[in-house]
């Protein structure tokens, strides 16, 4: 399927949602798991993704690449539901937990979970960073690009990228140092 | 950048998990979901009317879809495909009210019809009830003995043992919640609670902590030299408990001596946190904005832009902050309790028409970067550090705080003539119906995202603000 398919389909069938599926599924899933540093939360949202370009697909008009598009429905959506996710568990479902064991457990089953260390500093560093500098890094998305996708001014991306680049630097000293 | 690219940069381009994220199962799941979706509306209805019946029902359905179109592939709900957190990624970014907005109490899983229902991550597979979380225990505070001299230095007691808390009053405060007024002097913050102590002044405060959120049941404010404490309503106990849990201890750390010019009261006071054990204390800084005393250190750490606003109107009650955190929050609740049939209306409306003078967000917050007084807000969860600020002489004409440009007075106006002062009536004739509407506060949409919104009090707009979306 090429990018002009997808700016004038006013519709999806089954077999469109799975090429959509198979040509950006692991991308969708990879960034709501990076965002929400959660497995579940990542299928959750990477479900809800796809649904919405299956019912919405009429709505894009090929402004970006179908693939940004699909990861703004997934940034916002992760968004959403990391913050849901928090209030649930604090507030509303009121289960007891180990307060002192929890975040480090969280930490090691992440921990042994992740194919590269790297991905623990990334996944370490604050919300705002954390998703700029991916969006470059991995996504390999321009500055305007990620200034359009979040939102925000081209000046912002590059200081929020400056800050990612600075955290993620400390952290890589604290480990070469710790070694 | 490929140029100076170091060696982790290049490792980011793989996947971040050992395992493949998105599977073939879920591909087929998906396609299931979408392919059902042609009962979705009747199924959606009859769902929605069971959690009415239920109390369950949460803002405009949201979130518990996005778990339950996944699991509940055999119950009555399973076709529910609207991505309710995708389609309304717009509503999330006013006011901050990302931040909490969505956070709407009462939601609970559904349960009956045999269906299984998702509550979130790491929240089991299968519904469960949840417990009520209790506001406070005993009235009684126990019984420590010993006044530490921080204690007496701090509540000017001349080393008299300030006596136990007795009878007390309850008044209303604002939020909602209620004050209880102890009728005695103060008492130290050593007979609070157990100092929150932090060995490392690094990494999430969380990790320190030495209790869970889920064990909180309030918090009480301690004003010094005051002898009211104050209870903080249990609908924003998330507020502090947020911040708290995501202070990241380096980003927030107070460097240098603190603002230049301070906009409100400067007092201190001791943040008591009940669990269902004991209880804990921590300072904080009305005119810092920071908390303090962990373990007797003298390092403070800033917190968010929503603690300041909450803590304005507990302790600052008359000023123009608390007076905008009172209207905001009873927007909230109201967005909380919103009925379904108040759907959003999807129509934009052109940037140049919500500008306010002229000026759109980024117009304004420019006019604020020559200031550097303010107070500093960091906001550990989303990696901002920024100041809450205002201008005008007489009186705040204008605030900044968090993602929000408030303008308080009529002195700006949009080119419609929208501004504070005017009718509901006059809003709609000059400007239109807003894209989402409750009794306090009307939203409009440019673009994607709900930048322009209005905040009634008795019939007229009292705050006008211009959201930046996160």
């Amino acid at each position: 399927m090429t990018e002009t398919h997808w700016a004038y389909a006013e519709r999806m069938d089954a077999a469109g949602l799975r090429d959509l599926m198979l040509a950006y599924g692991q991308d969708v899933w990879n960034l709501a798991f990076i965002l929400t540093r959660s497995r579940d939360l990542a299928d959750d949202v990477s479900q809800d993704v796809f649904l919405k370009a299956y019912r919405t697909i009429g709505t894009f008009r090929g402004g970006s690449s179908i693939r940004t598009w699909l990861l703004a429905i997934a940034r916002n959506t992760s968004l959403n539901a990391k913050r849901t996710a928090f209030m649930r568990r604090t507030i509303l479902m009121g289960r007891v937990a180990d307060s002192r064991s929890s975040p480090s457990a969280e930490q090691e089953a992440l921990a042994r979970r992740v194919s590269d260390e790297i991905w623990m500093q990334v996944l370490a560093i604050p919300y705002k960073l954390r998703e700029t500098l991916i969006l470059q890094a991995k996504y390999e998305m321009s500055i305007r690009e990620i200034a359009e996708l979040l939102g925000i001014s081209e000046g912002t991306v590059k200081s929020r990228l400056a800050r990612a680049r600075r955290r993620m630097m400390d952290a890589r000293e604290e480990v070469e140092q710790d070694a | 950048m490929p140029d100076r690219e170091p060696e982790w940069y290049r490792r980011l381009r793989g996947n971040p998990l050992q395992e493949p994220g998105f599977t073939e199962e879920q591909m087929d799941r998906i396609e299931r979901l979408a392919g059902e979706r042609s009962g979705a509306s009747r199924r959606r209805t009859e769902s929605r009317n069971v959690r009415r019946s239920s109390g369950m029902e949460r803002e405009g359905g949201e979130r518990s879809e996005m778990g339950r179109s996944r699991n509940e592939t055999n119950g009555p709900a399973a076709n529910e495909t609207e991505s309710a957190t995708g389609d309304r990624v717009g509503e999330s970014h006013g006011y901050g009210e990302s931040r909490r907005g969505k956070w709407s109490g009462g939601m609970e899983p559904v349960a009956g019809s045999g269906d299984k229902v998702r509550t979130g991550a790491g929240d089991g597979r299968t519904g469960r009830r949840p417990r009520r979380i209790r506001l406070r225990a005993a009235a009684a505070i126990a019984l420590a003995s010993v006044l530490l001299a921080l204690g007496v230095w701090r509540f000017g007691s001349g080393g008299a043992d300030p006596a136990a808390p007795g009878p007390s009053a309850t008044q209303t405060v604002p939020g909602g919640g209620t004050a209880t007024t102890p009728v005695q002097t103060p008492t130290p913050q050593s007979r609070l609670g157990e100092p929150i102590a932090v060995l490392q002044l690094k990494g999430m405060l969380a990790e320190q902590l030495p209790f869970s959120a889920e064990d909180v049941t309030g918090f009480e404010i301690y004003a010094a030299r005051s002898t009211q404490a104050l209870t903080v309503p249990k609908e924003r106990t998330y507020v502090l408990l947020q911040n708290l849990y995501n202070l990241d201890l380096k980003a927030a750390g107070m460097t240098g001596v603190g603002p230049d010019h301070y906009l409100g009261s400067s007092e201190s006071a001791t943040l008591r946190i009940q669990t269902k054990t004991k209880s804990y204390t921590l300072d904080y800084d009305l005119a810092t904005n920071t908390y303090g005393a962990f373990g007797g250190t003298v390092f403070r750490f800033y917190a968010d832009d929503q603690v300041w606003l909450l803590m304005q109107g507990l302790l600052n009650a008359g000023s123009i902050w608390a007076e905008y955190d009172r209207l905001s929050e009873q927007s909230r609740i109201e967005a909380e309790t919103r009925s379904n049939a108040d759907e959003p209306v999807s129509k934009a409306y052109s940037p140049e028409r919500l500008q306010v003078a002229g000026s759109d967000y980024n117009g304004w917050e420019k006019q604020f970067l020559p200031l550097s007084s303010g107070i500093r807000i960091n906001d550990s969860y989303m990696g901002t550090s920024s100041l809450i600020q205002q201008l005008g002489n007489d009186e705040p004409e204008v605030l900044r705080v968090g993602n929000a440009i408030v303008f308080a007075t009529d002195a700006n106006k949009t080119s419609d003539g929208v501004g504070v002062g005017l009718t509901r009536d006059e809003v709609i004739r000059k400007l239109g119906e807003p894209n989402v509407k409750t009794n306090t506060r009307w939203d409009y949409r440019i673009g994607d995202y709900l930048k322009f919104h209005l905040l009634f009090e008795d019939d007229k707009v009292r705050f006008m603000t211009l959201t930046m979306p996160f």
